[in-house]
């Protein structure tokens, strides 16, 4: 980052993105708590723990904005500064609802817990999902601290691994109906967890892409990754 | 504030053009000494400008290695040559202080702990390797980011929150350890300490104590598993107790003996767990209740043979197979006859009613003896078989627990071979039965 005249400006930038960070974070333990609760028996304190985070997660939400409106009043922040104080709005969002996600995967999983009609092997596939997504969003938060483009870059193509994951856990939840119609009610529940996951992917995809806009000051959503790619090797 | 040195050689060329101006001036006149003067004072320059271009020269050389400064000429030779002598002397501290500071760095790395320095905003500084592997930060990078901003975990970051005091006892330091996961590599628990250090920043120490993390796992879960098969039965003799203390009149005499059996039944499976509990401690105390002595096998094998047909009531078929030649065993003999039973004990609980449970010694050609247990039982699937000897894993815990396992026979055979420096070998297929094999160590073995 540039050093600005006043010292006080510089610490009030870097706060904001630790917050965002800090965040980012709890939203990473949350999501975790989710793949958990998929994978392990029943813990009834993990509810509680997840409903007292997803508190905290809005809080933040509510105080990084308001920092946010701050520094564009008391300051005018100019270019990449702007553009950080902008981004930091979006990602602040996608991270609040990566985290309503995360509860909603850990709620769900909770129902799953002890149910006859798919066994664990059965939705492995729905966990090593949760993983990935878990990844995705690890570097997602990873390249917005290092404000690292080719990493954010390469989270385009992690995602893409994710949705495709969802749909292999789609056409193996359909064969279980299939074969088996009592399965039915349960099998949707667990399609409700794929999905959750795969949005937390296109979230952290938000999140890379927010990476970019910081880095190269260009909007690249709705933006192919060809094009993307081009306009780097453009800079470069 | 230096004086020059009283004979330097700076005086030296003014003075030859002051004479030579003066001799110029008395034998050519005015002219002639303007002449002289100006020659002389375009020489000089020249000669300044020379050295002054060298040095110039030499100054925008690189400050890592001793680089000869140029030789000059009267007054520029004797700065000259000091200034060298100067650059000499810096370049040897420097040397030594670079080696010095490589010193500590690779200190710093061989160490088995992570090490991580941070300013008093807690941005990174330096950090050892072993702490970037386990925190997942690359220095190059990451030199003047914010440590949270990389490891966010939210415990982490209240921990980093804390303010430090410099006077920090090392309990205090130790009180506040806190245990994380690795962030990359998953498994890993790292146990992170903080102290204070340089001008309000901090050193962080990381441990890596995963083995310890799953040693306190494994004993946590042990206290809960011992409980939770205790508690079970014990529910149920509360259970039939209250009972039989509200009703006790109107009981018909049946139903009394009835809530009786049941009751030791309960009763003798919380006897059988404690037990086995004892003897697993004993075992793992390492205190030997008795020595070790050669003893003869085919009677023991013999012994646990009837044992096993009475235990199946004639449901199932026992036989065993025993070489010609007598064997003697090197061991205690009343573990290994626990061990062998326990094995006995398992196939005759998990063999269906008609089937067959071969006993058989041999010994191999390494000299070793094993003694195995063949049944054509339901089988164990692959996935249960590295940790059957766990205590209290259970394939099926419905199953087990009516047929009247405690969840500590095979953990009780694992230790009684182990101290016999044996192993246990599990071969098995659903529905096809299994083997049990118990073998010992050939200097334990020798034909009688």
């Amino acid at each position: 980052m540039t050093t600005h005249m006043s010292k006080q400006f510089d610490i009030e930038m870097e706060t904001i993105r630790s917050d965002v960070l800090a965040m980012g974070g709890l939203v990473e333990a949350q999501l975790a708590r989710g793949v958990l609760a998929m994978s392990e028996d029943e813990n009834p304190e993990l509810l509680e723990t997840i409903k007292a985070t997803e508190k905290e997660i809005n809080q933040m939400q509510i105080d990084i904005d308001q920092q946010c409106a701050q520094i564009i009043a008391r300051r005018q922040p100019a270019a990449v500064d702007l553009r950080v104080v902008l981004t930091v709005s979006k990602v602040v969002n996608d991270l609040e609802r990566a985290g309503d996600e995360a509860k909603k995967i850990a709620r769900k999983a909770a129902q799953l817990q002890g149910n006859e009609r798919l066994t664990k092997m059965q939705y492995y596939d729905t966990i090593h999902a949760g993983e990935l997504a878990q990844m995705i969003l690890h570097r997602a938060l990873n390249a917005f601290a290092r404000l690292d483009i080719d990493e954010a870059i390469a989270i385009y193509d992690a995602d893409d691994e994710i949705d495709m994951a969802f749909d292999l856990v789609t056409r193996q939840l359909v064969g279980f109906m299939m074969e088996d119609p009592r399965t039915i009610s349960t099998a949707l529940e667990v399609l409700f967890v794929a999905k959750s996951i795969e949005r937390i992917g296109d979230h952290a995809k938000n999140i890379a892409e927010a990476v970019v806009q910081v880095v190269m000051g260009k909007d690249v959503r709705h933006t192919s990754l060809e094009e993307i790619k081009a306009n780097i090797a453009e800079r470069e | 504030m230096t004086l020059p040195p009283p004979h330097s050689r700076g005086w030296v060329l003014p003075s030859i053009i002051v004479v030579l101006t003066l001799i110029a001036g008395g034998l050519g006149g005015v002219w002639a000494a303007l002449i002289v003067l100006a020659l002389g004072f375009a020489g000089v320059t020249v000669f300044h400008l020379v050295h002054l271009y060298r040095l110039q020269r030499w100054a925008k050389s690189s400050l890592d290695h001793y680089e000869p400064l140029p030789e000059g000429i009267g007054g520029w030779g004797d700065v000259l040559a000091a200034l060298s002598r100067r650059e000499k002397k810096r370049v040897a501290f420097q040397t030594t202080q670079k080696q010095m500071i490589e010193q500590f760095r690779r200190m710093a790395e061989a160490l088995p702990d992570g090490v991580i320095v941070l300013d008093e905003r807690r941005h990174i500084e330096w950090a050892n390797l072993r702490a970037q592997q386990w925190l997942a930060i690359n220095l190059e990078k990451d030199r003047g980011q914010p440590l949270g901003n990389l490891v966010r975990i939210p415990e982490f970051l209240r921990f980093l929150a804390d303010e430090l005091n410099e006077t920090l006892s090392v309990d205090e330091v130790a009180q506040r350890t806190l245990v994380i996961p690795s962030v990359f590599d998953t498994g890993k628990s790292i146990a992170l300490q903080q102290v204070p250090f340089g001008r309000g920043g901090r050193l962080l120490l990381a441990r890596d104590v995963t083995q310890y993390e799953a040693a306190a796992r494994l004993r946590r879960d042990f206290i809960a598993s011992v409980s939770h098969e205790l508690k079970t039965p014990l529910t149920v003799i509360v259970g039939f107790l209250e009972m039989l203390q509200e009703a006790p009149t109107e009981m018909p005499e049946e139903t009394r003996e009835h809530y009786f059996d049941l009751m030791r039944t309960q009763a003798n499976s919380m006897q059988r767990l404690v037990d086995d509990l004892l003897t697993l401690s004993a075992l793992e105390s390492g205190a030997r209740a008795k020595e070790e002595e050669w003893f003869a096998l085919t009677p023991l094998l013999q012994l646990l043979q009837q044992q096993t047909q009475a235990l199946s009531q004639d449901k199932h078929i026992v036989t065993l197979t025993v070489p010609e030649e007598e064997t003697q065993i090197y061991g205690v003999r009343d573990e290994l006859a626990s061990a062998f039973n326990n094995l006995l004990t398992n196939a005759v609980r998990y063999t269906p009613e008609g089937g067959k449970i071969e006993l058989s010694w041999t010994i191999n050609e390494e000299g070793r003896g094993i003694f195995a247990v063949r049944d054509t039982g339901i089988g164990i699937a692959a996935e249960h078989l590295p940790r059957l000897t766990e205590r209290f894993y259970r394939v099926d815990r419905g199953r087990s627990r009516a047929s009247g396992g405690t969840g500590l026979g095979l953990a009780i055979v694992k230790h009684v071979l182990l101290r016999h420096q044996g192993e246990l070998n599990i071969d098995s297929r659903i529905g096809k039965g299994s083997i049990f094999s118990a073998i010992l160590p050939a200097v334990r073995v020798k034909k009688a």
